[in-house]
């Protein structure tokens, strides 16, 4: 999303999506906070913390040369491993049930209510991401700003309103995930984000960049294609084959398996 | 008191000096030219009043307000209507996106002007659901100028209007600029097509290598010999 809006690859976006995670358990284990507090919490401090990212790293960057922002973005993702390695200490810790575990069957397909959650959450909040952007004044600005960011403001528009915005909801969500996928697997640790946030990166790639639509697909490609090789090859061998789909859609689509080109205004 | 006063500024970009002291006043509910051959520095004095570049030097003022802290999207909802050269369409967007874009500048609900739009552009009427990167040359002019209606400043800045129009296109895009400014909008803009706008606007200033070089009325200007035969042929 933040890649949609502002042709900005962040690469500290699975380092988010880890202080996501351990904000969340910090929260539950020295506050008891329940999940219905957890969650929303970790959103708006990680939103925050997106915003001051953003305001303090990119934003002088704007106008440099598309390089430099990345290579803060990896400086930025290194800052908060450390920053966590130093906080919580390189041993991986236990993620709290936040939600009790159980089985429940729809009609025979078992599926325990952790997952069932977390999928219906994850589509709920794509469809609204979506339906935002799509029908929102703020969504159409944002749309707006990935076209043409100097035209934008001669209609009004605050660039810097909506660049925080747009960064606000996309490292919130990514702490969402953080804390989904702290109940599923329930270890986390202080790398855990790299190689998530290459898969999502992957997965954006896959779907074509700036889609929600596409990352999703993309996402879903990512997992089958994993699943598939883990059972014919050592599962060593997953994430070189992932990442050597990456390498080969790049070469045949660069736009993406779903995206149409992006004809940028020249 | 001139609704907008530009005052001896030096503008460029970085380093590079553009505007060496550039001075002009446009009155309510004038139609105002700025003549020039290309690279005079036309759209970048229209980009300094509107604010995406800043001032070395020199001051802006609209409505008496000084804009020097002022930034493009406040001097838009401040009532500066900055339709850029090369049209600025979101071809992302749908038509009718792009209009209800313009919104952001005005602080009223636009409805009632995108329906003027509509009325005045049917075309853009029939084809508001369309990207608006699939509208040929002359619809996109009319889409930029119908986003500066719906806007509502109080100030137009056109930058090159009849830019890659057909001569039939270009006559309606000027009796539309006409229009509005019967409406009551004063109008500010840049033209290569000398004879177009010396005959549909009241005063016009000349601008060569970043300096002002004639100013009068659009009808002194066109008799300049001088002029006549730089921009006339
Ligand atoms: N973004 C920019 N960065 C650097 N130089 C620029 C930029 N935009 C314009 N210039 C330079 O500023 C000078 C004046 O350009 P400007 O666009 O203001 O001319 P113009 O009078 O509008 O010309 P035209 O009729 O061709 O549109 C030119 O020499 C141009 O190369
Ligand atoms: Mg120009």
């Amino acid at each position: 999303m933040v890649y949609g809006v502002l042709r900005l690859i962040n690469f500290a976006h699975g380092d988010i999506f880890m202080i996501g995670s351990y904000t969340a358990l910090f929260l539950a284990s020295y506050f008891h906070a329940p999940f219905a507090v957890v969650v929303p919490l970790t959103f708006a401090a990680i939103a925050l913390l997106g915003v001051c990212i953003e305001r303090l790293a990119y934003r002088p960057l704007r106008s440099a040369p598309r390089v430099s922002a990345v290579i803060t973005a990896l400086a930025i993702g290194l800052f908060l491993e450390t920053i966590t390695l130093a906080v919580a200490g390189p041993e991986p810790r236990k993620f709290p049930a936040l939600v009790g575990d159980h089985e429940i069957s729809f009609g025979g397909v078992g599926a325990s209510n952790v997952q069932v959650l977390i999928i219906g959450a994850s589509v709920v909040l794509m469809a609204a991401l979506e339906l935002f952007v799509a029908k929102t004044r703020t969504g159409m600005a944002m749309r707006a700003l990935s076209w043409d960011a100097i035209t934008a403001p001669l209609l009004g528009i605050n660039i810097d309103a909506i660049v925080s915005f747009t960064f606000a909801i996309g490292t919130g969500l990514a702490a969402i995930a953080g804390i989904f996928v702290g109940l599923a697997y329930p270890v986390i640790d202080p790398y855990m984000g790299i190689v998530v946030g290459w898969k999502a990166f992957v997965s954006a790639v896959i779907g074509g960049i700036g889609s929600i639509k596409g990352a999703v697909a993309g996402g879903f490609i990512l997992g089958i294609v994993e699943i598939i090789s883990a059972a014919f090859l050592p599962s060593s061998y997953k994430d070189m084959i992932v990442f050597g789909l990456l390498l080969v859609i790049l070469l045949f689509r660069p736009a993406g398996l779903f995206g149409v080109p992006v004809n940028k205004k020249v | 008191m001139n609704l907008l006063h530009v005052d001896n500024i030096v503008a460029g970009y970085g380093p590079l000096t553009i505007l060496h002291g550039v001075s002009l006043a446009v009155d309510e509910g004038e139609i105002v030219c700025v003549l020039g051959a290309n690279g005079a520095g036309k759209s970048t004095l229209l980009r300094a009043v509107s604010r995406l570049i800043p001032l070395a030097a020199g001051t802006i003022s609209f409505r008496g307000k000084s804009l020097a802290r002022v930034r493009p999207h406040q001097a838009a909802a401040m009532g500066i209507s900055h339709v850029p050269e090369g049209r600025g369409i979101f071809g992302n967007l749908t038509v009718a996106e792009n209009l209800t874009l313009a919104t952001f500048a005005s602080h009223t609900s636009g409805a009632p002007r995108v329906s003027k739009v509509y009325e005045t552009f049917p075309v853009l009427g029939q084809r508001r659901g369309q990207l608006a990167s699939t509208l040929s040359g002359g619809e996109q002019q009319m889409l930029a100028i119908g986003r500066a209606i719906v806007s509502d400043g109080d100030l137009f800045v056109l930058d090159e209007p009849s830019m890659g129009l057909s001569p039939l296109f270009v006559k309606s895009v000027f009796s539309i600029i006409s229009e509005i400014n019967k409406q009551g909008k004063t109008v500010l803009v840049v033209e290569q097509n000398a004879t177009m706008a010396l005959s549909h606007s009241h005063r016009a200033y000349v601008l060569e290598n970043g300096k002002i070089v004639a100013e009068g009325t659009s009808r002194e200007i066109a008799r300049d010999e001088r002029i006549k035969k730089a921009y006339l042929g």
